[in-house]
């Protein structure tokens, strides 16, 4: 178990290196100096070299990586040129948007999907199937962003039920600060919900084949228990699995979606930063969604464990 | 006389073949069992068996359509709702598995699956009917029952896995027990202990058996009557002494000459020749007589009706009945 | 009488029908609309109602049907034209887009598959490293240093298809490798690269097809993202994606202007994912209903 557990540890170590490397060499390789696009074409030569030599970019490849990685490791992100704020502390505001958005859009999706795709399964060929697949078809074509537009042209341009944007932060309460993430959880929710609903269809209706279920219904268990206590629950990792897939779509989804409901969160700040062109900002951030999508994919990998008691024994 | 506990009267089943229709598979089967009656049903993979074990349950898939009546205590499971069919399930009828590793939830303690249906069925807690289980466990002569208990089955061995499977089948001490190849995929060690527990189990709680196999050493160890299936159809009935010693049918005989048993140096398994026709394909006549050694022209004229041959015997053979007659 | 409840009974005996018949209607309703937005693309190539860079300022706003066939935006430009041309804006970036990284892909994953150890020890770590990258990030990435417009946009879609088509091909392509007449031309002494041309390609191709149609799908939705952010083509050029930002101000006034160009992307994106699965269906008749 510890062994496994170290394993996937290192693994996910050696991942966030290769992705911040990756960044990293991006940023540097490609053609264009740092200095002179965040300056801008007003720059004179003396304020360029001024700025390169904070920026550090007078020292080596290298050292310069190794300089920003111990930063990052020790929580130091370095400071933004535009704001001229810790970039941590900008990030960990941001967050505190970005990450209740990105959570509530998930329970949505699998409230939504679980339910329908194991509904699908055990009607096959039903009524209902036919119209939850139409209906994950759907949510999988429509682009996030744009249900966001419908949503804000139906309940706040024409109800005026809600804000049709903004936040007004958690300082302002609990209840207004959930308010104002409702609908764009919901935007973001929609098109997760439309894959995770196939997966679980399929999912749930091989496991429904599997002898133990029959075993089950030998019991005297009514169809709906045997679904639910024994072909749900062994159909968990691969929904889980596409769950963690997803993360990445997911991140991209709440970028837009934040610009949709003018929501200070990590996706804002990064537009902003590239509109700025404040690249420490730029760099960090990005780091900072892909540190996340693999960390995500790591605690998928983890949670195989909760729900297969026969990895657990491998293990 | 008292009325059988289950009868299977002229019960026909078809299934909804992928080019539209249907294929019949069973056809034209009656069995009586008594209370406490042991049936075995032999054959080979294919003849059928295994779809009358589930047709009783009333677990057929949704392909399969069943004709005839199945009655159990006078009721007819045929036409049972869903909902009457999940308390006789379990509660009247226990059904133990031929796979004793897929038949297990994976993702589920065997203890809790054991107490499952007791919960559900019975009412119990789940503390009392998780202690029921050990109970049930031992019974089964699961060593270290209160531990293994909460084991998952992936921990336990193959044998240990079919007294889980046995244990959960008898947990609601049904009066039919059905047990489908259920040492098929286990050791040869292994095979004579789990038969063993079933016998014993059984007997002491007084259940009728059935106990579907294509191993005539295993039925000729367990049940008291038995009943030959080939190609969806009954071949020959009768006590299992009866039908092992002085077999009736031709295809019964080459069950039997293929049984493998210690011979003189040089001697050699005898087979049946040819392998058992697809349903779509069945010679015209006898089921049999494309691989019939004792095959005539008549044989292929038309299907042998079933006759009985004595109270409890029976047989579908031209050739038997000449045989009865001179 | 049937043992099982009769719903069952005759969902069973329509079902094997009814999957036919959605298969074969995917596969329809899937191509008439890559076809009518394929036919729209190419036509706003050479014939568009009214030029769609054309500003009329005393026309803005006007609903559809009163100034040309779907009205006109907030600087009076005619909708519809602006959609016809935006069809071909997307379209040849994700076409391009995929092309490039399913060309790429392809290529790493076959040769993962022929050659396996550290190749596929690394490649398979870059993957991870691209998939944690979304193409929205990337294109940020991209966009600061090289300027954001078309070019950054097709970059940052095809990179990220590089990861998913290897993962498919490698796959798909180890299936094929272990099959009996691989190895006998193994035995013959066939090459790696031979092999992958001879019997590797020709029997993942069907594969790579539907993942294709798939992904073009996905790329549609991420230029419409990148654009709407102001990631994609440099205006004035129309695309959806931008169409739907500017509209944002008006949602009010103007609904269908949010509405219209949000139809045009969901439904060529429905039409690749229902050519996607008609064509897999297609191909592996088992997969069916899965």
């Amino acid at each position: 178990m510890t062994g496994l557990l170290l394993r996937r540890f290192a693994s996910l170590f050696l991942t966030l290196l290769a992705v911040s490397a990756v960044i990293f060499l991006v940023m540097d390789v490609l053609p264009g100096d740092p200095a002179a696009i965040m300056l801008g074409t007003s720059a004179t030569p003396e304020t360029l070299e001024a700025l390169r030599r904070e920026l550090g970019l007078d020292q080596p490849l290298v050292l310069r990586y190794l300089s920003w990685l111990a930063g990052v490791a020790s929580g130091d992100l370095g400071n933004s040129y535009t704001y001229g704020v810790p970039v941590a502390g900008l990030i960990a505001e941001r967050l505190a948007v970005t990450l209740p958005l990105a959570f509530i859009a998930i329970l949505l999706s699998v409230a939504i999907a679980i339910p329908l795709g194991v509904a699908s399964a055990a009607r096959r060929n039903g009524a209902v199937d036919y119209a939850a697949g139409l209906l994950s078809q759907m949510f999988i074509a429509v682009p996030g962003f744009w249900v966001g537009l419908l949503l804000v042209m139906v309940f706040s341009v024409s109800l005026g039920w809600v804000p049709s944007g903004g936040f007004p932060g958690w300082q302002a309460g609990l209840m207004p600060a959930l308010g104002a993430l409702v609908l764009p959880a919901i935007a973001l929710a929609l098109p997760q919900a439309g894959v995770l609903t196939r997966v679980t269809r399929s999912a749930v209706i091989e496991v429904m084949n599997e002898d133990f279920v029959r075993t089950a219904r030998a019991k005297g268990l009514p169809r709906r228990t045997a679904l639910w206590r024994h072909a749900v629950p062994n159909a968990l990792v691969p929904v889980v699995t596409i769950l963690g897939l997803q993360f990445t779509f997911l991140i991209a989804g709440a970028v837009l979606v934040e610009n949709v409901f003018n929501l200070p969160g990590l996706g804002r700040l990064a537009l902003q930063a590239l509109s700025q062109r404040d690249i420490i900002v730029m760099q960090d951030v990005v780091l900072f969604f892909a540190a996340l999508v693999i960390v995500m994919n790591f605690l998928v990998d983890l949670s195989y464990l909760a729900l297969d008691p026969r990895l657990r024994k491998r293990a | 006389m008292t009325p059988p506990l289950l009868r299977i009267e002229d019960l026909a089943i078809s299934i909804d073949s992928t080019h539209g229709g249907r294929q019949p598979i069973l056809t034209d089967i009656d069995v009586a069992l008594h209370a406490g009656e042991t049936l075995g049903i032999v054959g080979e993979s294919g003849s059928g068996k295994s779809l009358l074990s589930l047709a009783i349950m009333g677990l057929l898939p949704a392909a399969a359509h069943a004709t005839g009546r199945i009655l159990l205590e006078g009721r007819d499971l045929l036409g049972m709702d869903e909902d009457t069919l999940c308390t006789v399930r379990g509660r009247n009828i226990g059904m133990i598995f031929q796979e004793p590793l897929t038949a297990l939830n994976p993702a589920m303690t065997v203890g809790d699956q054991i107490a499952e249906g007791l919960v559900v069925q019975e009412g119990l807690s789940w503390r009392a009917a998780r202690r029921e289980a050990v109970t049930l466990l031992d019974r089964v002569r699961m060593p270290d029952a209160a531990r293994l208990s909460r084991a998952y089955p992936h921990a336990l061995s193959g044998g240990q896995r079919q007294r889980v499977g046995i244990a959960i089948a008898l947990a609601m001490k049904p009066a039919l027990m059905i047990a489908d190849e259920p040492t098929t995929a286990l050791d040869v060690t292994v095979q004579a202990e789990v038969l063993d527990i079933l016998d014993d189990l059984t007997r002491d709680a007084g259940m009728a058996l059935i106990l579907v196999s294509h191993d005539l050493g295993v039925i000729a160890r367990m049940c008291a009557r038995t009943l030959v299936l080939y190609a969806g159809r009954r071949m020959e009935e009768g006590a299992t002494r009866d039908v092992l010693t002085a077999p009736l049918n031709p295809y019964t005989r080459g069950l039997l000459r293929a049984v493998p048993r210690r011979q003189a140096a040089g001697g050699r398994l005898s087979t049946i020749p040819g392998t058992v026709p697809s349903f779509a394909a069945l010679p015209p006549g006898c089921c049999f007589s494309d691989r019939c050694p004792d095959v005539i022209v008549a044989c292929h004229a038309g299907e042998p009706a079933w006759t009985p041959a004595a109270p409890g015997r029976g047989v579908r053979c031209l050739r038997a009945h000449g045989e009865a007659a001179s | 009488m049937s043992v099982v409840a009769p719903s069952d009974t005759r969902q069973a005996a329509s079902a094997g029908r009814l999957r036919r018949a959605m298969s074969r209607g995917n596969l329809l309703i899937g191509s008439l609309l890559i076809g009518l937005m394929g036919g729209i693309a190419l036509l706003s190539l050479v014939w568009t109602p009214l030029p769609p860079g054309k500003l009329q300022i005393v026309q803005k706003l006007k609903p559809p049907l009163t100034q040309g066939l779907l009205g006109t935006d907030h600087l009076g430009r005619d909708v519809a034209s602006m959609l016809m041309v935006g069809a071909w804006n997307s379209l040849s970036i994700a076409v391009l887009a995929v092309a490039m990284g399913a060309f790429a892909g392809t290529l790493v994953g076959v040769t993962v598959a022929s050659r396996r150890g550290w190749f596929e020890a690394i490649m398979m770590r870059a993957n991870d490293v691209i998939f944690a990258l979304p193409p929205i990030l990337s294109a940020m990435m991209l966009g600061a240093l090289l300027g954001t417009g078309r070019r950054t946009a097709i970059i940052a879609i095809a990179v990220f298809m590089v990861p998913v088509f290897a993962r498919v091909t490698a796959s798909a392509a180890l299936q094929v490798w272990s099959r009996d007449y691989v190895l006998a031309a193994r035995g013959a002494g066939k090459g790696g690269i031979r092999i992958t041309v001879d019997h590797i390609l020709p029997n993942i191709a069907n594969q790579i097809i539907v993942q294709v149609t798939i992904q073009l799908g996905l790329a549609i939705l991420t230029e419409a993202g990148l654009s709407f952010l102001g990631l994609g083509m440099a205006p004035p050029a129309p695309t959806w994606g931008r169409m739907l930002a500017d509209a944002q101000t008006y949602l009010g006034r103007a609904p269908w202007l949010a509405i219209l160009p949000g139809l045009a992307i969901a439904l060529t994106v429905l039409g690749f994912n229902m050519l996607g699965d008609g064509l897999r269906d297609l191909f592996d008749p088992r997969e069916k209903g899965r």
